[in-house]
């Protein structure tokens, strides 16, 4: 299934409109959150139209002195989303060994 | 215990009587370009308590978005084992059948949903891979034990149906690949108070869900994050003050020490304790005394697990998951940089 989908592509790329089916503000928030932290994004924000559908729109806003397109940013920050979550899973399970290694002791 | 700054407005928020400063996160005045190095450098996670219901995680150095996408998937996305068809049998209680069978539908089922398949919305049989068979039949009947000789008094037997009466039924050749016997959670959970003659006997289905078709799905009873709280004393209180200020906040987080001149002094011992009531502006005199803010990059996380799954397995699933609606998302970009 297509979930990703290009609404609006102008400025050479330097403002996009993507919509995602099936997602919510889980992935909406967390995603808006971290592609803001990129310094080559000017804006970037997200809405669900409808409460019960579940459907995500997301425009993203770029410098255009910095060289990089809307569709880029977004690419970066679903990377670095992915990245946060493979460091939380570990430092998660190093937190675990050390808290039974503290109770056993 | 970590120094507080509740002067930094980067790192705390400040409550005051009727208004809260600097409750802004981080997200906007980076001067710094983020990067996952940073990131992994500064993040720090503590497991503070790890019992069989509950778990209890500090996060420090992370933003609330992350940490409620967790919190969010946690709670609608993790799917668990449920009765979600009831076949009535028999079903001779005050009890109407669809009442029954909301009720049963809310008990946890203790299976591991990793071994099973999603079932089609339509399909009334199900197979072994899809489907959990239980069966619950029960009576109530005369105690044949029940006289003066025997001291027994109970003079019915089965009064009160409990989840311990529903037994599993396994389909096919689910016996081979399911190791722990399927059972509720809990086995002194109430389904009905029935009477003399009454009786159920019931055949259950259990499927695979997710919360957000149904809460019964979920597979906690509740996660929730809160900041932690900061507390100064901006000037020292002493004597009977010291104790009216105690009083103010929950028990254990202020504690009233003799001070070096040997006055009864009130200090903070334990800010992570407060359930920020601030009752403290209930007194005139103390409203000045006191600073009281939230840190906005130390969480303090919670899962209260039904049991079904142990908290630390909720919590990384719940990683997976937001990886995998990662990974799903990047194959799509890529397939359209492609086209």
């Amino acid at each position: 299934m297509v979930k990703l989908k290009v609404l609006r592509n102008e400025e050479e790329g330097h403002c996009v409109t993507l919509e995602m089916l099936d997602e919510d503000h889980t992935l909406g928030n967390s995603l808006r959150y971290i592609i803001m932290k990129n310094q080559c994004v000017k804006f970037c924000g997200y809405s669900i139209p409808h409460p019960t559908e579940r459907r995500v729109i997301m425009q993203i806003q770029t410098y255009p002195s910095k060289g990089v397109t809307g569709l880029q940013v977004f690419e970066q920050g679903l990377q670095d989303l992915l990245s946060i979550c493979q460091v939380v899973k570990h430092k998660f399970s190093s937190a675990l060994s050390e808290h039974s290694a503290e109770l056993e002791s | 215990m970590t120094h507080v700054n509740l002067n930094d407005g980067r790192y705390t928020a400040t409550l005051f009587k009727s208004h809260i400063e600097n409750n802004d996160t981080s997200e906007c005045d980076d001067d710094e370009q983020w990067t996952i190095e940073i990131f992994e450098r500064d993040l720090d996670i503590t497991i503070v308590k790890n019992d069989e219901n509950l778990m209890e995680i500090e996060f420090l150095n992370i933003d609330a978005p992350i940490v409620n996408a967790f919190r969010r998937i946690i709670m609608s996305e993790i799917p668990t084992m449920a009765i979600e068809k009831v076949f009535i049998g028999e079903n001779t209680t005050i009890f109407q059948d669809d009442f029954l069978a909301h009720r049963l539908g809310l008990i946890p089922i203790k299976a591991d949903p990793r071994l099973f398949e999603y079932r089609d919305e339509n399909d009334m049989e199900g197979t072994p891979q899809d489907t959990i068979e239980l069966s619950l039949k029960i009576k109530c009947v005369k105690n044949p034990e029940a006289s003066k000789e025997t001291g027994v008094t109970d003079l019915y037997l089965n009064r009160n149906v409990y989840s311990k009466s529903i037994k599993w039924v396994p389909l096919g050749n689910q016996s081979s690949f399911i190791k722990e016997t399927i059972k509720p959670v809990n086995d002194d959970i109430l389904i009905a108070k029935i009477s003399p003659g009454q009786a159920l006997d019931l055949k259950l289905h259990c499927v695979k869900g997710i919360g957000r078709d149904h809460a019964k799905f979920s597979p906690v009873a509740t996660v929730y994050y809160r900041l932690h709280p900061a507390i100064e004393i901006t000037r020292p209180i002493h004597g009977e003050d010291a104790k009216l200020l105690q009083s103010c906040f929950s028990k254990g987080v202020i504690e009233v020490k003799k001070d070096r001149s040997g006055k009864e002094t009130a200090v903070v011992a334990n800010a992570r304790d407060d359930s920020l009531s601030r009752n403290y502006y209930m007194y005139k005199k103390f409203e000045d005394a006191i600073k009281m803010g939230l840190k906005k990059n130390h969480f303090i996380f919670y899962i209260e697990s039904t049991g079904i799954l142990s908290s630390e397995s909720i919590f990384n699933e719940s990683v997976e998951i937001l990886i995998s609606k990662c990974r799903n998302l990047l194959r799509e970009v890529q397939e359209l940089k492609e086209s």
